[in-house]
């Protein structure tokens, strides 16, 4: 990445490596700058980073079989298409 | 080492969600480190650097342990609040807004005038507040031509400080957008240094309207 600053879709593309801390430090540099000036991006990571922290405490063995089965199911059918 | 923090309402790291303990009883909130707080919250901002991060409550901050510089921030190994600096308020959010869309207004009033626009060029430059500003621009800018674009972008920068929703925010979304607008028409080499001579412009009106 080589501009100065980063676009609202890549910060879309970016957000995962943004949480796994695995941005180089001058991309998650201009990633949070770009947060800070942007209010949607901003609630989009807000969004995000709650998703990630209730999806977090929901323990394995709360997930009914069913639904385990039709989630895998679901990802198995995205990654044919 | 003392910098300068802003966080969101509350105390509230806006990028990692860590809730700063906030200083009681005229003694300074309490030391987090990384055992107790996520790394990217332990951070401060020189007086310089302060237009990049605006956000609804500004802290001093004093960071300790070794210092990590990196862009415009600066990260340590500990961190506590020392205290909140009251001066920085929605109202001079707000006027933040203002300065920065008018120093877009300066440039596309001249461009106005230069293309025989005179009438557009002075309701720019004789705009008593921001809706009268955004109003005159929006004007301007319903003409197709050349010397429109700087006054379109005074339009934008109005119109989306206003569309934050929270003043802070809106401070900047106006201050990053007067920057970009502002370096739009120069080349590509010189584009760094004129967008940091705007976010320079910006921190010294923070340094002396907040008194830092």
């Amino acid at each position: 990445m080589s501009s100065d600053y980063l676009t609202c879709r890549q910060i879309v593309e970016l957000v995962t490596e943004y949480f796994e801390d695995a941005l180089a430090p001058e991309d998650r540099g201009r990633f949070e700058e770009h947060i800070m000036s942007c209010p949607p991006c901003r609630a989009y990571l807000e969004q995000m980073r709650q998703t990630i922290r209730l999806l977090g405490s929901i323990p394995e063995e709360t997930v009914p079989p069913e639904a385990e089965e039709a989630l895998l199911a679901a990802f198995r059918g995205w990654k044919r298409d | 080492m003392f910098a300068y923090a802003f966080l969101a309402k509350g105390a509230v790291d806006p990028l990692s969600g860590f809730v700063w303990p906030t200083p009681r009883d005229g003694e300074p909130g309490a030391w987090v480190s990384r055992d107790t707080a996520p790394r990217e919250a332990l951070r401060g901002y020189p007086a310089g650097d302060l237009p990049y991060w605006l956000d609804e409550e500004l802290w001093n901050i004093e960071l300790a342990g070794a210092l990590t510089e990196r862009g415009h921030l600066l990260l340590g190994e500990r961190a506590r609040l020392l205290g909140r600096i009251d001066a920085w308020t929605d109202a001079v959010a707000w006027d933040l807004v203002a300065a920065s869309a008018r120093r877009v207004a300066r440039p596309a009033a001249i461009a106005l005038r230069e293309h025989g626009r005179t009438e557009a060029a002075a309701r720019l430059e004789d705009a008593t507040d921001l809706g009268d500003l955004e109003r005159a621009a929006t004007s301007a800018a319903d003409h197709p031509h050349p010397a429109a674009t700087l006054a379109a972008y005074v339009a934008d920068v109005c119109f989306y400080a206003h569309d934050a929703g929270v003043a802070a925010q809106g401070a900047g979304v106006a201050a990053k957008m007067s920057a970009y607008a502002l370096a739009s028409d120069v080349d590509d080499a010189s584009r760094p240094e004129r967008l940091a001579a705007e976010r320079a412009w910006q921190a010294a009106w923070l340094v002396d309207r907040l008194g830092l």
